[in-house]
């Protein structure tokens, strides 16, 4: 048992060896989900109900006219700086506050969406993670194995992207692209959810395709290398996972303790959710009668709570996995998929948590199996967990 | 020096704790969704003064779940100041809440009727079938 105990203490939190490109990559598809998930434009004039900064802070300036066109540029400025690995630990700091405050203003108008969170907090906790390196380690802001000509060149090019995109986005929304390819091969006939993926998959190219250029500038900057170490993926799985616990523990506060025998009635739920979807628009897709599973579910609660209580431990095991890719590959799988079966049966969908478990949760282990596979023409890759 | 699994079982229990504690002030959140799992569930929705429903969303921007949400918290709120529960409170306590949410609903939307009403939506499982039983919450 002592041995079990000693094992299971020392295989705990192990830090994960990083690659530098792999650092890049996992930067760059975090800075694409980010730009994603950012809105294109912001509408809530008033602050009614504060929360978070928005205490102390009046916001309403980001939805004046105009503003936040700029404020989208300005972020994605940034963005691209973080995918370059420029001055990091000014730079994460400053996507984190310009993430945090529009989502701070939107969830102070008396209600929570529960979409931005676990982006904004996996940012804060990458920010405190980054500062702490760059003081403990002494690292200075600006690379100094790359010569100043070349990252002022790469500063003008993420300016000169940012004014461009600033410019576009007045003609044709950036996450608009996929309608305009849609419409230009004449594939007008397809449905919301099908242009929303053609959306996607120009989308993600596109910002790719941006942010590789002034990468290529700053290769070899230590300021980018000093990611390439375990504690930028530690991190990040560490703030997901504990998100996931938070609402394990809410659960059992809230319930006092009786959520495990109690789970089946989230069944009713499902009718709830149906329910508000119909009153919200009207939408006659929702104009239906409970779901037949539903009634099942109540009819066989012992079951249903199995069910239910199989996602909280899932959620819950999460904390006992980080670092160990092959795990977290699996499980965040699991959870994508869990994701996915709630969507089904709720219509209840949070696409930032599965993009953040596809970052840090699925794909390292996938870039691992990348690295084995070119292993013998890219021998200067370290080892990984 | 403490071991690393010790410092990040620490700032794990500090995290949990604080997001706890602070409840809903973004970015931190206690994740209060579906943690009370009850044998009767509930929802708003808004309707016009002859109990036709609204579709708030396309309307206004705020979706039905929003209006409950905005509805629950300020009930909180208000039961807490009163030193009662939500579902305990006396149906003129409610009113200035609904009156506010109502407001809040016409300043995002000038196309909202002159009288309004909010239904109140139980549901529950009985005799092997969902039960639905709706009323008027509060009406101009």
């Amino acid at each position: 048992m002592k041995t079990w105990l000693t094992r299971a203490w020392d295989n705990l939190f192990p830090l994960p060896s990083v690659t530098a490109r792999d650092a890049f990559i996992l930067r760059l598809l975090l800075a694409v989900a980010l730009f994603w998930f950012f809105p294109p434009f912001y509408l809530d004039a008033r602050q009614p109900e504060p929360v978070g900064l928005a205490h102390w802070f009046d916001l309403t300036w980001i939805s004046a006219p105009g503003v936040f066109a700029i404020y989208r540029a300005v972020f994605f400025f940034f963005l691209l700086l973080l995918v370059s690995g420029f001055a990091l630990p000014v730079t994460l700091p400053l996507v984190t506050l310009m993430h945090i405050l529009p989502a701070t203003l939107h969830n102070s108008q008396g209600f929570t969406f529960h979409g931005n969170q676990i982006m904004s907090l996996t940012l804060l906790g990458l920010s405190v993670m980054s500062i702490w390196l760059a003081t403990t380690r002494r690292m200075t802001l600006l690379p100094k194995s790359v010569p100043p000509a070349r990252w002022a060149l790469m500063l003008l090019i993420v300016a000169a992207l940012s004014a461009a995109l600033f410019y576009f986005e007045k003609q044709y929304r950036l996450t608009g692209l996929g309608s305009l390819v849609c419409a230009s091969l004449g594939l007008t006939s397809l449905s919301a959810d099908a242009t929303g993926w053609v959306n996607l998959f120009v989308f993600i190219p596109a910002f790719i395709a941006l942010a590789v250029v002034p990468s290529l500038l700053m290769r070899g900057a230590e300021s980018a290398d000093f990611f390439a170490n375990g504690w930028f993926l530690l991190t990040a799985q560490f703030v997901i996972a504990g998100a996931y616990l938070i609402s394990v523990f809410s659960k059992f506060i809230r319930s006092d303790g009786m959520w495990l025998f109690n789970s089946h009635y989230v069944a009713l739920d499902f009718v709830k959710t149906l329910r508000q979807n119909y009153y919200s628009s009207l939408d006659p897709q929702y104009a239906a009668d409970p779901p037949a599973y539903v009634v099942m579910m109540m009819n066989n609660p012992f079951f249903t709570a199995i069910f239910f209580d199989i996602g909280v431990l899932l959620e819950t095991a999460m904390i006992f996995l980080i670092g160990h890719r092959k795990w977290t590959c699996a499980l965040g799988i699991v959870l994508i998929f869990m994701h996915y079966v709630i969507a089904g049966m709720m219509n209840l969908f949070f696409p930032t948590h599965v993009a953040m478990l596809t970052v840090f949760w699925v794909l390292p282990w996938l870039l691992m199996q990348r690295r084995r596979l070119v292993a013998p023409w890219d021998a200067d890759q370290p080892s990984a967990k | 020096m403490l071991p690393r699994q010790a410092v990040l079982l620490i700032i794990l229990a500090v995290f949990i704790a604080f997001s706890l504690a602070v409840k809903e002030n973004f970015p931190f959140s206690d994740y209060p969704m579906y943690t009370d799992p009850d044998p009767v569930s509930e929802y708003y929705h808004v309707t016009d003064g002859d109990g036709n429903p609204l579709a708030v969303r396309t309307l206004t921007g705020i979706t039905c779940p929003q209006v409950g949400k905005i509805l629950r918290k300020r009930g909180d709120e208000h039961a807490k100041k009163l030193g009662t529960k939500r579902m305990k409170m006396p149906a003129s306590e409610w009113e200035p809440i609904c009156r506010e949410t109502f407001a809040d609903l016409r300043a995002k939307s000038d196309m909202l009727p002159a009288k309004m009403r909010i239904m109140h939506t139980t549901i529950e499982y009985k005799d092997g079938r969902i039960l639905e039983t709706p009323r008027v919450f509060f009406a101009e």
